[in-house]
């Protein structure tokens, strides 16, 4: 006899054979005169963690909203599970657990009330991870959402969301305002559910280490523009070099060297990151020791943490995206 | 089913604070009316009245906008409205049961405290109870229009709060103009100063939330912040104002109730009829006309659909003129116990035939007779019977005060008297006959000694008698076109008009708006919509968000019309006018209108742009 779970594996694993659980092209969302998100593509297949990063304001919930079909896009076309965002049954929406970045629940209604709706609307509600959760920040049941600490309700949000059972889970900002204790209780929950469960997990946050403990691919968003397209954490953190240099040099005339990708200056010394494959960082780094000058001392090329090359891009994006207006 | 019921549970968690706090205020603005009338009068509460209606249709109204705030303006402020729409149900029925619970609150809120005051009513010996089953109760008496302009309210601050899920969904404006008319046709029909006003208020609600949110879709995409300052502005700020507003002004209208109408004291000489019969310019104190006000249907501005009115005060018992069967209903002074009912076929204890038309009203009338557009009758509340005492058109009718000439008619062009007949003059000389000779000829006699004569032929043709005085061997009247801005003061002797002068445009009265009262006016409109209007402006992260005092060019329009069209609503407004009233007109007439035209231009411009 064969049983709802496997009944999900199976919808899991045609999904993943047929197409992207997540698949955005050329999304375009607009407030008023406002550009929120300009021509935002990704795909997102089964059982893979997506982090999105980007500073305040960059698109990211946006995009999260757009891609659940709760805000109206100008063009382009979101699909999750191969169904049209702003089309969603009841069925696919069965499938999505959605985390908001305010928390959002009635704050009048108490953590048991709040179990109870929710079982009653999804019958894959599963407590356990749940009780968890509550257990591990003293969350008594009979408390009034509103009356928990920020912390207490991010742990909350998320457990209700997990004991939903999803295939997607769509956490915008879940470990905003957590102790570390907590955040990483939160992040281990969401990690347990996408290896335990293959759940896909698309993930807003600007937490890089946890980033780095979630994620399979990385997806950087500035000022709603992609700044650097979803790629595995690997290849994404492997492309990248830096190299200090110490001198007073012209930074205009390094900054065009194709394959620079960012400049830091430290008091100093100025640290230089590069990026690309191999051939055209080991190019980019001849060109900048020529340029630097006789008299300036450039170290060797040495590999980059995460959060480097991701402030790198996001401060690259941010400067061109100054110089456009 | 049990999802829905969930749903409503959660409905019900999210409002109760709000629907038991306005409950709470429709019980005590209740039990406020039924403290301020005297025991005599409480019995009236319930039938239609215009004092009653103030809290009964206010309340739904106030209800109806707060749930459709927490239903769905609040949901989108807090971001649980996302979570709603993600839920695996069909989306109308997370919107189902939003107003399934607010029309069951509103109903409850409508019903629960009209049936409280009824039995309450019921149990006082005093008043003997009301003459309602409680089956009619709920037909006539104005539960079913509370639950309308409640239910009005909900759908309307609801369908603005929806527009703000899709730009294109602004179209929908066009949805709530029914509703609008609906309840601006209500406030034209209560008739009554302040449930109009709560009624136009409901109706400037849901238009306020439209336009701001249009304004504010358009040109920051801040949904929730404007959505949320808006309702806000337009549910919550008025409240205590309307709280105050109801307890002034009842209590002013009650006492209004029991006084007779003052006379304005002004020494500044205007044409009027002298103490020997002519007209000329005079001060207030030297003219003689008596300011007997008439009043009628036919004349009046409000229709008055009320079912029961106030028709007349006995020896013994109080009439109430029962508008929907035509009949008088004689209650008790004393005690208000119902003593019967008085038709075309007499005085009967329970049942009785109606009268020829529908009866009218008289206001502080002191005698009890049955006015009908096509006669007028007599109630001999002692014997018991009914006199038919004149037949005719009555276009006017009016009440003297003296034994003599008791009522004063408007028939067509003619001004009839109905009064006791004079005993028969003694014989005198021919000189003595011509100065005492009589006013009015008699036309015809009824029953119970009274005479119907004929006072003034042709008085009519100027217009709708106003004003009159009945001297010994003259009669004064002032006839007014109120269209046409214009009066006339008539002379009349031996039953024909002997002077008469036609003025353009009558002075001020004492109930139209002052000089100041309009300045007044004028800034308060624009002074509410600048505290009402919520102002954009982006924070730190680039995010569109609120911030106090930037108004828009849109609030300083919608500002500007509102100004011109309050100073236009008080130019036509005739009424007695206190600050209180003069705010909740501004508000009704002018915000209403104004928010209208400024939703047009947004749209307009919207359209504009989006070519």
């Amino acid at each position: 006899m064969r049983t709802c779970c496997d009944a999900r594996i199976e919808t899991t694993m045609i999904d993943a054979l047929l197409e992207p659980v997540v698949r955005a092209e050329g999304l375009c969302v607009r407030f008023g005169d406002r550009s929120a998100l300009s021509d935002v593509s990704l795909a997102l297949d089964a059982g893979r963690v997506l982090a999105v990063v980007g500073a305040n304001g960059a698109g990211k919930s946006t995009l999260f909203r757009a891609l659940l079909g709760l805000v109206p896009t100008r063009s382009g076309e979101a699909t999750l599970f191969g169904h049209r965002a702003s089309e969603l049954s009841p069925a696919v929406r069965a499938r999505v657990a959605y985390v908001s970045e305010e928390h959002a629940e009635l704050p009048q209604l108490r953590v048991r009330e709040l179990i109870a709706f929710r079982r009653s609307m999804y019958r894959s509600f599963d407590e356990a991870p749940l009780r968890a959760l509550l257990e591990r920040g003293r969350i008594a049941q009979d408390r009034r959402f509103g009356e928990l600490s920020r912390g207490q309700r991010a742990q909350t949000v998320v457990g209700l969301a997990l004991a939903q059972s999803p295939d997607l889970l769509m956490l915008d900002d879940p470990t905003l305002g957590l102790d570390p204790l907590a955040r990483r209780t939160v992040v281990q929950s969401v990690l347990a559910l996408a290896r335990e469960a293959g759940t896909t997990v698309l993930v807003a946050t600007h937490e890089i280490a946890d980033v780095e403990r979630l994620a399979d691919e990385l997806l950087l968003l500035s000022r709603g523009r992609v700044a650097s397209p979803a790629q595995d954490l690997e290849s994404f953190v492997g492309a990248a070099r830096a190299v200090t240099v110490e001198a007073d040099v012209d930074t205009d005339a390094l900054r065009a060297i194709d394959g620079v990708l960012f400049l830091w200056p430290r008091k100093t010394k100025l640290e230089v990151i590069l990026s690309g494959d191999e051939a055209l960082i080991e190019r980019a780094y001849d060109q900048l020791v020529e340029r630097a000058g006789a008299g300036a001392t450039v170290s060797e090329l040495r590999e980059v943490s995460l959060e480097e090359v991701t402030l790198a891009w996001l401060a690259r994006d941010s400067e061109e995206g100054d110089r456009r207006e | 089913m049990s999802e829905l019921g969930v749903l409503v549970r959660r409905e019900w968690a999210q409002s109760a604070r709000w629907t038991l706090a306005v409950t709470a205020l429709t019980f005590a603005g209740y039990a406020f009316l039924f403290a301020l009338c005297r025991p005599p009068d409480r019995y009236r509460l319930l039938c239609d009245p215009p004092l009653l209606r103030r809290v009964a249709l206010t309340a739904p109204a106030l209800l109806g906008a707060a749930l459709a705030y927490r239903g769905f303006a609040a949901e989108v402020r807090q971001g649980t409205w996302d979570g709603l729409m993600l839920l695996p149900i069909a989306r109308s029925k997370v919107v189902l049961a939003k107003v399934l619970f607010a029309l069951s609150a509103v109903a409850a809120l409508s019903i629960a405290p009209m049936y409280a005051l009824w039995a309450l009513l019921s149990t006082l010996s005093a008043t003997g109870g009301p003459l309602l089953t409680a089956r009619e109760l709920l037909s006539e008496s104005l539960i079913s229009r509370a639950f309308v302009t409640g239910a009005a309210a909900f759908v309307g601050g609801a369908s603005a709060s929806l527009l703000l899920r899709e730009a294109k969904r602004l179209y929908w404006a066009a949805g709530v103009a029914p509703v609008l008319l609906f309840v601006s046709h209500h406030g034209e029909r209560s008739g009554d100063l302040p449930s109009r006003q709560a009624l136009w208020l409901c109706a400037a609600l849901a238009v306020l939330g439209l336009s701001h949110v249009a304004r504010e879709v358009r040109e920051t995409g801040a949904r929730a912040s404007a959505l949320l300052l808006s309702l806000r502005a337009a549910v919550v700020s008025p409240l205590p104002w309307l709280v105050l507003l109801f307890m002034a002004t009842t209590a002013a209208d009650v006492q209004l109730r029991h006084e007779t109408p003052g006379i304005e004291r002004d020494d500044t000489p205007r044409w009027g009829v002298s103490d020997d019969g002519h007209i000329r310019m005079l001060r207030h104190d030297e003219s003689s006309l008596a300011y007997a006000q008439l009043s009628a249907r036919g004349a009046s501005n409000d229709p008055l659909p009320r079912y029961w009115q106030p028709g007349a005060y006995g020896e013994r018992l109080q009439f109430f003129a029962d508008k929907r069967s035509s009949v008088l209903l004689a209650f008790d002074q004393t005690s208000g116990r119902a003593e019967g009912c008085a038709g075309r076929d007499g005085f009967r204890a329970s049942r009785c035939a109606a009268f020829d038309s529908e009866l009218t009203f008289v206001p502080n009338f002191q005698k009890p007779f049955a006015l009908t557009a096509r006669g007028v009758h007599a109630v001999d509340e002692d014997r018991r019977t009914v006199h038919t005492l004149y037949r005719g058109a009555v276009d006017r009718v009016g009440y003297l005060g003296s034994d003599e000439a008791t009522i004063a008619l408007q028939s067509g062009d003619d001004l009839v008297f109905i009064g006791r007949a004079a005993p028969p003059d003694p014989p005198s000389d021919e000189t003595e006959d011509a100065a005492d000779a009589p006013v009015a000829q008699d036309v015809e006699a009824r029953g119970a000694g009274l005479v119907a004569t004929v006072a003034c032929r042709g008085a009519g043709a100027f217009g709708a008698i106003e004003e009159l005085s009945v001297s010994d061997d003259f009669i004064a009247l002032e006839v007014g076109r109120i269209a046409r801005r214009e009066r006339t003061i008539v002379v009349c002797r031996d039953g024909a008009i002997a002077e008469r002068r036609t003025l353009a445009r009558p002075p001020r009265r004492a109930s139209e708006p002052t000089v100041r009262d309009r300045w007044l006016a004028l800034a308060l409109g624009p002074a509410a919509l600048y505290a009402s209007s919520p102002r954009h402006t982006v924070d730190a992260d680039g995010e569109p968000t609120m911030a106090p005092r930037r108004p828009t060019r849109a609030t300083w329009i919608a500002a500007t019309i509102t100004a011109l069209l309050s100073s236009l609503a008080l130019a036509l407004h005739r009424r007695r006018t206190s600050a209180g009233a003069l705010s909740a007109a501004l508000l009704g007439f002018a915000t209403g209108p104004a928010y209208a035209l400024a939703l047009l231009w947004t749209l307009w411009a919207q359209r504009k742009s989006e070519r």
